[in-house]
């Protein structure tokens, strides 16, 4: 009996070893001398981060499996009867906004207060934390995005194959990320220094303020924007726009210019079907678990033009999904309605709509481990705010 | 045996809950991970290499230069031990970071020459660019900038030294050739360009295009818009001193544009 149980434990054990294969103790063995950006050493191509980022993930399945209601929980506040039975004379209108504030949302950032929901659904240690606005597609918005495109990139009107690649594509995708994120805008509160004030002086530090806050967010913390109201009016600001424009290369050089940005997308052949439909199983998963993902690709035929963009959200088409994506070179109000997408096409490859048939495609090196940086920050700020941190 | 599957059953557990702190702060602790890692897998010299290395990388990623730069250097010795052959990203990274740290140019100039003769595919569009890039950065050359360079991965950076470098040079109008077709919808730094080259180059005067910011922003004493104000003809209240002044203030990184502002001024003179 007991030898039974032994076996059957080391059977248990052995299964979930493998659900824990982000442990290099599973890894194949195979140590052949290469370059390891291109060729994972034992499998691993990251180290703390992407693991962190594998269990996040697996924490926050787990969550949905246990809450599946989780995404839309709704509680009410006070009985809706009160608000029925008061008169009778009342429109639907006039019932519906009554009855609006007596229900509150009760997931990651939602509207409740502690009373109505835990700060385990409020303030959950998953990838749910990431997502502040009600869809993933509402970040796509123009108020959302930089008030700026990419530069060097083409005219609006000109075809694909006057397609220009320079720009800091891949600084701008990651700003407006961070900022997506982690910054609190709000427009009704005061900044420290009077926004008003005819004084040049004080005008400067109000601008000094706002770059210290700016750097904060950069730096993958949380940081409030008083007096803003949102990421387009910040970016719209002189000094700050300036400011971003620079930080914006900067962030492209830390991306691009290490080695493992040198080595991204070096694919000027079409990928494989097997892996474009692997990319896109990756992609739809990073959004399934509240994040707009950093992606990188080049042209057919064109190594050295490659593009950075954040995926705003998917769709499907019948059984086929379809990749709307969030391009810098357009202007943001281009992102409504999946105008630009990327589809795997019957032949296995993936199609651009604005570049046609891509080469290589990747999740850029640098988003999860933003993912889980970020995290931290935002569960501590959500406590915060919720008030869960005195419990 | 019993005892030792739970104790196996419980660390699996403890090992996938993730606790806001742990996310919080990736590299706490980072070091007694590494060393674990060293014990668990490090059993050769490669192997140490490999796992020193990877954990370089993912610092450079969280921008944690001196640490990254620390285990470059344990997985250089351990790699030169172990004679691997292609350390060709320590090297690279390396120039990276010593070049973010403020490494002086000679330090510079021995650790590229290194990159140069360790890293591979150098007929690869993006390691010919990234090469020549850092050439330009260490030796500050801009004359190497050609056109290949600016239509590149990395045109952007090269594009900015390449207009530095003409508006240096008084080539005010193949600098203004060289400013993105979609001028209107980037950003201020290169609108400025723009204006104050279009201002040298042409008699007609055209509208500025940070005339609609300052029409928003009016009290605004932003560089930009002083420069705006000025190209706008308030000279008598907004002087090249003036703005120099702001452009310290700020820490305005395209102080050359002042030599050209003061082009503007000759003109209008001549005018």
């Amino acid at each position: 009996m007991r030898k039974n149980i032994a076996k059957l434990l080391l059977f248990v054990f052995l299964c979930l070893s493998v659900f824990v294969s982000c442990n290099q103790n599973m890894l194949a063995v195979g140590s052949a001398v290469k370059n390891f950006v291109t060729t994972p050493y034992r499998g691993v191509r990251d180290a703390i981060a992407n693991r962190r980022y594998k269990r996040a993930v697996k924490k926050t399945q787990k969550a949905l499996a246990e809450n599946p209601e989780g995404q839309n929980a709704t509680c009410i506040v006070n009985p809706i009867e009160k608000v029925m039975d008061e008169d009778d004379e009342k429109t639907i209108d006039d019932i519906l906004s009554e009855v609006r504030p007596q229900v509150c949302s009760c997931k990651a950032w939602g509207t409740c207060s502690t009373k109505e929901c835990s700060c385990e659904y409020l303030c959950p240690e998953t990838l749910a934390i990431l997502q502040r606005t009600d869809s993933l597609q509402d970040l796509s918005k123009p108020e959302n995005s930089l008030n700026f495109r990419n530069d060097w990139s083409p005219n609006f009107e000109n075809t694909p194959e006057h397609e220009m690649t320079a720009g800091f594509c891949w600084g701008h995708a990651s700003i407006t990320s961070k900022f997506n994120r982690l910054a609190f805008f709000d427009n009704d509160k005061q900044p420290p220094f009077d926004k008003n004030s005819p004084d040049p002086e004080v005008q400067n530090q109000l601008i000094d303020y706002y770059r210290e806050q700016i750097d904060k967010v950069l730096d993958n913390k949380v940081a409030d924007f008083p007096g803003i109201k949102n990421l387009q009016e910040l970016s719209d600001i002189p000094g700050l726009e300036e400011y971003l424009y620079d930080k914006m290369g900067e962030a492209w050089a830390d991306n691009a210019m290490t080695f493992q940005g040198l080595a991204t997308v070096m694919q000027a052949k079409p990928m494989k079907r097997k892996k474009n439909e692997k990319f896109f199983e990756d992609v739809k998963a990073k959004i399934d678990n509240h994040q707009q993902p950093q992606i990188l690709f080049t042209k057919e035929g064109a190594m050295g033009y490659t593009h950075a963009v954040l995926v705003s959200h998917y769709i499907k088409d019948g059984d086929d999904t379809i990749l709307c994506i969030r391009d810098n070179n357009y202007p943001p109000s281009s992102n409504k309605d999946c105008r630009n997408r990327m589809e795997l096409k019957e032949d296995g490859t993936i199609n651009y709509n604005k570049w046609g048939t891509l080469g290589g495609t990747k999740l850029a090196h640098n988003d999860n481990r933003e993912a889980v940086s970020q995290m931290g920050e935002l569960v501590e700020r959500c406590r915060s705010d919720k008030g869960c941190s005195e419990e | 045996m019993q005892r030792l599957f739970l104790f196996i059953f419980s660390f699996i557990i403890i090992q996938t809950h993730l606790s806001a702190s742990e996310v919080g702060d990736l590299v706490q602790k980072y070091e007694a991970e590494v060393e674990a890692e060293i014990k668990k897998q490090g059993k050769t010299n490669e192997d140490k290499y490999y796992i020193y290395a990877l954990f370089a990388r993912e610092l450079l990623g969280l921008k944690e230069y001196e640490l990254s730069k620390n285990y470059y250097q344990k997985a250089l010795s351990a790699g030169e031990e172990a004679e691997i052959l292609d350390m060709s990203e320590v090297h690279y990274n390396m120039l990276f970071i010593r070049y973010k740290q403020g490494a002086d140019k000679n330090e510079l100039k021995k650790l590229f020459s290194i990159v140069k003769s360790t890293i591979q595919n150098q007929d690869a569009p993006k390691i010919k660019a990234g090469i020549k890039y850092w050439e330009i950065v260490i030796n500050g050359d801009n004359k190497r900038i050609d056109e290949s360079l600016l239509n590149s991965y990395i045109g952007a950076p090269y594009s900015m030294a390449k207009l530095q470098q003409l508006i240096e040079n008084k080539e005010y109008k193949k600098a203004l050739n060289l400013l993105p077709a979609n001028i209107k919808d980037v950003n201020m730094v290169l609108k400025l360009h723009y204006d104050v080259l279009n201002r040298i180059v042409f008699t007609e005067k055209k509208n500025l295009l940070c005339g609609e910011k300052l029409k928003k922003y009016p009290r605004s004493p932003a560089t930009s818009m002083q420069i705006c104000r000025f190209l706008k003809g308030n000279e008598k209240v907004i002087t090249i001193e003036t703005i120099q002044k702001q452009m310290e203030r700020e820490e305005f990184k395209y102080e050359y544009l002042l030599s050209a502002l003061k082009e503007v001024k000759n003109e209008e003179v001549k005018k």
